[in-house]
């Protein structure tokens, strides 16, 4: 279940009391309201077809099942869609962190040729905003988009009963052996950072940089059942090819980050961390 | 004219050899404050020279310093006359004399612009190394006994000490207590407590001598590895902690001092805070993180205590942490060494933000950790324990006979150098030298050249590390280690370029520590704690292949843990299981039954280090006579064959390590008495209002 914040922030089990908002766009119900609105109005798009939520489908806790992200028509963009799960929390936006600010992010994609194709100033004045108001709004919405109070947070809590034993043990292998928490760490199962994963090297060379030699944002792992197919390019369809990936040591490459490397996992481990990844919702 | 200068040539011998007693006393009494640690005959050695040799200037200005520094260390006010004596009447002498001024300065009064601040040292000792913040009436200070492991109470005005837990000695029980900070009404204390599963709980004691009460729990999670208490809140209902999940990662929290309930405000990734302070109106907590992973740059932010914001307060390039704040909390303090030494700066914090400009209150406070502001705003600092350094010395490994008596190897940094480990060839000595501005953090890798006396300091990307020790090819030091995500476990720096590279990396619930190669440098032996299972391993890895052997399962600690040169056994100490007695033990390296060597009556117990003779058939080792933190320890050699059990007389105090060096069979030691301040400042609100 995803928390929609329509009052004062109400903070699910597991997640930080605090939480980072710009001084210039305090949180107010009224601005999430619209900002929700806003989120799933078409007129944002240059030929009306597409809203936010086209590719941010709430019923996907915000991602679109998609490989890649499709726009105005029907133009395929480069990236698969990220969930907006708590992104309230994040230091940077986007798979490449090139937004530093959420007011920033939601703009991007608006103007976006393979998104929404429209200018600014235009979707601003199709909704009766300002450019500010509008980036405002849609950023205090998707700070109210938060997920937590997952059977593995009642674990961390101490309600030993909440994960079973083979999700218990697939926590184990999360910290541990399998070495994910080196990267999807702390509440939000994300460090926020730049990592070359390999996913981007094909053929000898990077398909995508990313955000210089093939680096891209670790994603939260929050919610992450829902929100298939999975890395920056949706290139692996389920969270067993995310495993086997990762398991072989990833895509060898000049600049793959130390973190990965051949984990050797044994069928029941990689079952086990698969049904742990599958606890991080409600 | 033959005979004039005959006379003057006679004068100038006799003035040389005059000289070079001067030198040679004045030595000796260095060695009698610094090495024995014994202040009082320092002083009486230091003023007969002074008064013997008033002709030689440099030495008795020198002489006079030294003195004064022993009265300083005392808590004596005597110091300060001594300094003002040597600018005075020796300011000629450069040395001495910018010691004098800079000593002067630390003990305030000394500088015009700040001469309404007066900085007072006001407990000195081996105990003073984990101390709490100061109770708001500026009277108690909560500290780790680090002789026992209990939390225990000093009053800062009659210098009296209380147990406030009562485990007994280390012998009796591992737990410990440690990071003990008072209730402001000074009824209770919030510690954390390291039980004998090896996890750490939040607990509470209260403080009253005529109605003692046991010890509460108030915060276990088996999902939490360290939690410790920072502060109180102004009405004594929440502790600030910081707190280590199982991922490593850190949290800084607030639990409720009645239920124990957890509220996390803020999660901080691999990093921690150095000190947490709450406002006195409760609504804020003042704390520093390091800027990021790879760099030792802190900045300081205040957080609401609602969670509805946080406000950068000092970002800077520097060093800065947190120090506390004014008692109308309209001032936030931190320590910075953005003016070149860590000195006590204040910033106006009013409405919920900062505002102007950070202003200088204090420069070179050395090397101090922040203990809070009394009600009547005086500012209390600790300083971390220092005075141990390196020495070398000589024996005969057959009689243990002294050869040569230590004498210091380093003489950089002064006080902060220790754990040596001798290069293969013999030509290079790697330690560690504690370089944090607030002595809680990081160590550099320092190595040493025997021949051009050059040092090359190397900056490992590791949070902390412990125990060099060099493989045998030279082209690796091995750790005990964690790295900036906070992996716990064995790695290896690269002696030319400082790389880091992991070697063993704990699971989570287990710690490897004290790691030996084999003398073809293809194993590492280390011992292996589960936390889990409060169980204890010694474990041999092959490199090669990362296959790992099992040698022992222990329940009680095995400590210390060395490698015989011909690399056939291990030797390590043991409480005994029914006695609880410490016992010397050798293992074959391919495993089977420990071999008793010997065993120590109680309570003296093995300390720090084991070091196999080079003919491998002695062991050099550290016992400690009793269990308190002033106990400075003997050094013996045993046969393994049970033939002979010796003292060696190194007359050093607090060995803590001997390393031999290949070939000539030197030693290098770390050894010295051990001592940390507290220190008050008072008055500092008048001055920085009238600089403001």
């Amino acid at each position: 279940m995803l928390f929609l914040l329509a009052a004062a922030v109400t903070i699910p089990l597991g997640l930080d009391l605090y939480m980072p908002v710009p001084e210039e766009n305090p949180i107010t119900t009224e601005k999430i309201e619209l900002g929700r609105r806003l989120f799933f109005d078409r007129r944002l798009s240059r030929d009306g077809s597409i809203a936010c939520s086209s590719c941010h489908d709430p019923k996907r806790s915000y991602s679109d099942g998609r490989a890649l992200a499709v726009g105005v028509f029907g133009r395929v963009g480069r990236r698969n869609a990220p969930a907006l799960i708590n992104r309230g929390y994040g230091r940077s936006f986007f798979w490449d962190g090139r937004a530093a600010t959420l007011e920033a992010q939601v703009l991007k994609p608006i103007e976006d040729p393979n998104e929404m194709d429209l200018p600014i100033a235009e979707a601003a004045a199709r909704v009766n905003l300002t450019s500010q108001e509008l980036s405002q709004a849609l950023a205090s919405f998707v700070r109210s988009i938060l997920s937590g109070d997952a059977p593995f947070d009642r674990f961390i809590q101490g309600d030993r009963s909440a994960l079973n034993s083979a999700q218990q043990a697939g926590l184990q292998l999360f910290r541990g052996t399998a070495n994910c928490a080196a990267c999807h760490s702390g509440p939000n199962f994300t460090d926020e950072r730049l990592h070359n994963t390999g996913v981007a090297w094909r053929d000898g060379k990077f398909a995508d940089a990313g955000a210089g030699k093939g680096n891209f944002k670790t994603p939260t792992l929050r919610e992450v059942a829902r929100t298939a197919p999975y890395m920056h390019d949706g290139s692996l369809p389920t969270i067993e090819d995310v495993i086997e990936y990762y398991d072989r040591g990833g895509n060898r490459n000049p600049a793959l980050d130390e973190e990965i490397r051949p984990l050797r996992l044994s069928s029941e481990e990689k079952r086990d961390l698969a049904a742990f990844l599958r606890c991080l919702q409600q | 004219m033959k005979r004039i200068l005959v006379g003057v040539m006679a004068a100038m011998l006799a003035a040389a050899a005059q000289n070079s007693e001067a030198e040679r006393q004045l030595k000796a009494a260095i060695n009698a404050e610094l090495v024995n640690g014994d202040l009082k005959a320092a002083i009486k050695q230091y003023a007969e020279i002074a008064a013997k040799y008033k002709n030689d200037r440099a030495v008795t200005a020198m002489a006079l310093v030294h003195m004064a520094e022993c009265h300083q260390k005392m808590g004596e006010a005597e110091s300060r006359q001594i300094y003002e004596r040597v600018l005075r009447e020796y300011a000629d002498q450069k040395e001495p004399a910018a010691k004098a001024r800079m000593r002067l300065a630390s003990l305030g009064g000394g500088v015009p612009s700040h001469s309404s601040i007066m900085t007072r040292q006001i407990w000195a000792g081996p105990n003073v190394a984990d101390v709490g913040p100061v109770t708001a009436d500026g009277r108690y200070v909560p500290y780790t006994d680090w002789g026992t492991g209990n939390i225990a109470l000093h009053d800062l005005t009659t210098g009296e000490n209380r147990d406030l837990t009562h485990k007994g000695t280390y012998m009796d029980s591992s737990e410990e207590g440690e990071e003990p900070v008072i209730a402001p009404d000074g009824k209770h204390v919030a510690y954390s407590w390291l039980g004998k599963e090896l996890r750490y709980q939040l607990r509470v004691v209260g403080t009253t001598e005529n109605a003692p009460s046991a010890p509460r729990v108030l915060y276990e999670n088996q999902e939490v590895d360290w939690i410790a208490p920072y502060a109180w809140s102004p009405d004594g209902e929440w502790i600030a902690v910081q707190l280590q999940k199982k991922d490593r990662t850190a949290q800084i929290g607030l639990v409720n001092a009645a239920t124990g309930a957890l509220r996390v405000l803020k999660s901080i990734d691999w990093r921690l805070a150095n000190s947490i302070f709450y406002s006195p109106d409760g609504r804020y907590l003042l704390f520093d993180l390091p800027a990021g992973d790879d760099t030792d740059q802190r900045d300081v932010f205040v957080l609401a205590t609602d969670g509805s914001r946080e406000i950068p307060a000092v970002m800077h390039p520097a060093f800065d942490v947190a120090m506390g704040w004014t008692p109308d909390g309209k001032q936030l303090l931190f320590a910075s060494n953005r003016s070149g030494s860590m000195g006590v700066w204040a910033l106006s914090f009013q409405n919920g933000r900062t505002q102007g400009s950070p202003v200088l209150i204090k420069s070179d406070i050395g090397q101090a950790w922040p203990l809070g502001v009394s009600r009547s705003g005086a500012l209390y600092f600790g300083v971390r324990p220092h005075g141990q350094d390196l020495y070398e010395a000589a024996i005969d490994f057959e009689s243990g006979k002294v050869i040569s008596t230590p004498s210091p190897i380093v003489e950089e940094f002064v006080g902060a150098n220790r754990t040596p480990d001798w290069s293969p060839d013999g030509k290079y000595l790697a330690y560690q030298s504690r370089r944090d501005p607030t002595g809680n953090g990081f160590d550099i890798l320092a190595i040493r050249s025997l021949n051009s006396g050059e040092v090359r300091e190397l900056h490992p990307k590791l949070s902390w590390f412990f125990g060099p020790r060099w493989a045998p090819d030279g082209r690796r030091i091995a750790v005990g280690a964690s790295d900036r995500k906070g992996r716990n476990g064995i790695f290896t720096i690269d002696p030319q370029s400082g790389d880091v590279s992991p070697v063993v990396i704990n699971q989570p619930g287990e710690y490897s520590v004290l790691p030996k190669w084999s003398p073809d440098g293809k194993k590492i032996y280390f011992r292996r704690g589960d936390l889990t299972k409060g169980q204890f391993t010694l474990v041999a890895r092959d490199l090669a292949t990362g296959n790992e052997r099992l040698l022992l399962r222990a329940t009680g600690e095995p400590w210390p843990l060395d490698i015989s040169p011909d690399g056939r056994y291990l030797v390590f100490g043991k409480p005994d299981p029914i006695s609880r007695q410490a016992t010397l033990l050798i293992l074959p390296v391919e495993g089977g039954e420990p071999r008793q060597v010997l065993q120590l009556p109680r309570p003296q117990e093995f300390g720090n280090f084991l070091t196999w003779t080079p003919d491998s058939r002695s062991i050099l080792f550290r016992k400690r006579l009793a269990p308190t933190e002033s106990d400075a320890g003997e050094v013996w050699l045993a046969a393994i064959d049970g033939s002979s059990t010796r003292q060696v007389h190194l007359n050093l105090a607090n060995i803590h390590d001997i390393r031999i060096q290949p070939g000539t069979g030197k030693l290098a030691l770390t050894g010295g008495i051990m001592s940390g301040e507290v220190w008050v400042m008072e008055n500092f609100l008048s001055a920085l209002t009238a600089k403001r």
